[in-house]
């Protein structure tokens, strides 16, 4: 069985500009990247055929800082490169509109974007949890509760939401493009959290049913189910992402 | 008799001919305490602050697609309840049927989606990616513009931020050089003119402020030059733009009290 396309090595400096199709999407990525999964679940569920180019973001190539913004993802397409994920899903979206992923009422369509914004409220303490410091292992850990805590209040805001709608999905009965947008976050924080700091309770709170079953049915998503990652992948990916010589690559020397 | 008063407050030809003698933002800015407004859900009403530079986007919007507004200022220094318990508590927000969209990127994309006729974003996916691409880099000269507005600092702090706007004046002239149009959006002003113009506006208040101190558009910029005075040729700006002066004199009204005088346009 091949393995996926975005299962390639994460290009550092050193290495040349891999020529691309300008006629199909090509996206620079790095594998365990949020904001460029953003951008891969869109094309998975929109079904546009890609490429991945994987860049080392700890030592990035020269042609990706002259040619891009430095950050992942970008689609680079017909010989232009759109940065920015939020940007570039739209672009893809528009793109192709018979898969569209944005509702077609605009109001609808703005305030998907807005909970999306909102959403991204989450995004400090998510992190803030994951690179807590203090004096003594107690103080860390209260530390990491309290950022927690923050994360909880964006998951409160999602679970009223999805209890308002009544719907599957953020964006009504099949997935669109709101539930995709947040996703990595929580992809992260689910299985993260419970790996690196167990028995510290970082769950999902119990209560919160309907965002559980959000949860249960997105992971049930083709796009998601194909490039989503389980168990203890990204905990690993964290336990030794601030190193210097950080594994982007460790889910190839895994086989597949 | 009102149309001449404001021509001559304004001071521009433009208006005898392009004036719609209604101007929904001369209205009070309300405060804390007031009685929440009574709006239409069938028209687009504006929260706004008069002299807010995000808010003015959306009003730009509005006003270059020629679609009939409302507008309900906003004193941000003692916001009303109303206000802070239906939005995120900032200007601008589009209120229509029954709705709140705050943040005025999303409000303005909002506008141009739900009243097609004049698109302010290009039809093609890849210009439009490429426009808002544009306004999130020319709009990084708003935060130093902000530190240079609203604090004093020093001369050596302004001279730093002031670089950082100049490289993004200098990227603005650049991508205007390479173009066949007059506009970024093409032969009007389209999305990506709009969005980044209240801060363009702004700028001469900097030499105002601190005059001296090298804080202007260098006219080595001919290209921004150029944009920038055709700007205030287009309607939808002259008729919601303010002169630097005025814009200078609403700055220092906030040194002299804890409110701005948010309502000093009015008479």
């Amino acid at each position: 069985m091949s393995s996926p396309i975005w299962d390639v090595p994460h290009l550092a400096s050193g290495a040349p500009e891999p020529s691309a199709d300008p006629d199909k999407v090509t996206v620079y990525n790095m594998r365990f990247c949020p904001f460029a999964e953003r951008t891969i679940l869109v094309l998975l569920a929109k079904k546009i055929p890609f490429d991945v180019v994987n860049i080392n973001l700890k030592k990035k190539p020269d042609w990706f800082v002259e040619k891009t913004w430095g950050t992942v993802s970008v689609v680079r397409y017909k010989g232009e490169y759109i940065m920015e994920s939020l940007v570039n899903c739209d672009f893809l979206d528009e793109l192709e509109p018979s898969t569209a992923l944005h509702p077609k009422d605009p109001l609808e369509k703005a305030m998907g974007r807005l909970l999306v914004e909102k959403c991204g409220k989450m995004r400090t303490p998510y992190y803030g949890v994951l690179l807590a410091k203090g004096d003594n292992p107690e103080e860390v850990k209260m530390k990491r509760l309290e950022m927690f805590h923050e994360v909880k209040k964006t998951l409160e805001i999602m679970e009223n939401e999805l209890k308002k709608k009544g719907t599957t999905f953020f964006s009504g009965g099949s997935v669109g493009m709101t539930d995709l947008m947040v996703w990595p976050w929580i992809e992260r924080l689910t299985t993260a959290y419970r790996v690196l700091f167990p028995g510290e309770n970082l769950d999902i709170p119990k209560e919160m049913i309907s965002l559980l079953a959000w949860i249960k049915n997105m992971w049930e998503v083709p796009a998601i189910k194909a490039y989503g990652l389980k168990g203890d992948n990204h905990a690993k990916f964290y336990a030794q992402a601030a190193s210097e010589n950080c594994d982007y690559d460790m889910l190839l020397t895994k086989g597949a | 008799q009102l149309q001449q008063k404001l021509v001559r407050s304004v001071g521009r030809k433009h208006f005898l001919n392009t004036m719609n003698p209604c101007t929904p933002w001369d209205v009070p800015h309300l405060a804390a305490g007031s009685t929440p407004p009574q709006v239409d859900p069938d028209r687009v009403t504006v929260y706004n602050m008069r002299f807010c530079p995000f808010a003015q986007r959306t009003v730009l919007v509005l006003l270059a697609k020629n679609i009939p507004f409302d507008v309900v200022n906003i004193n941000l220094k003692s916001k009303p309840e109303w206000f802070l318990s239906e939005t995120w508590g900032q200007v601008s927000v589009v209120r229509y049927k029954g709705s709140f969209i705050m943040e005025s990127l999303i409000n303005s994309d909002f506008i141009d989606e739900q009243f097609p006729s004049k698109s302010l974003h290009p039809s093609d996916a890849m210009a439009k990616a490429n426009g808002r691409l544009q306004v999130e880099s020319f709009c990084k000269m708003n935060g130093p513009f902000y530190k240079m507005f609203f604090s004093d600092g020093t001369a050596e702090d302004r001279s730093k931020h002031f670089s950082n706007i100049l490289s993004k004046m200098e990227e603005m002239d650049k991508a205007l050089k390479g173009s066949n149009n007059m506009f970024f959006g093409g032969a009007s002003p389209g999305m990506t003119d709009l969005m980044v113009w209240p801060w363009i506006e702004r700028l001469p208040i900097l030499d105002l402020m601190y005059p001296g101190e090298g804080l202007a558009i260098p006219d080595s910029l001919e290209n921004l030059g150029r944009w920038i005075r055709d700007m205030w040729e287009e309607p939808a700006i002259s008729q919601y733009g303010l002169k630097p002066e005025v814009h200078l004199k609403y700055r220092q009204s906030y040194k002299n009290s804890p409110v701005p005088s948010y309502d000093m346009l009015l008479k």
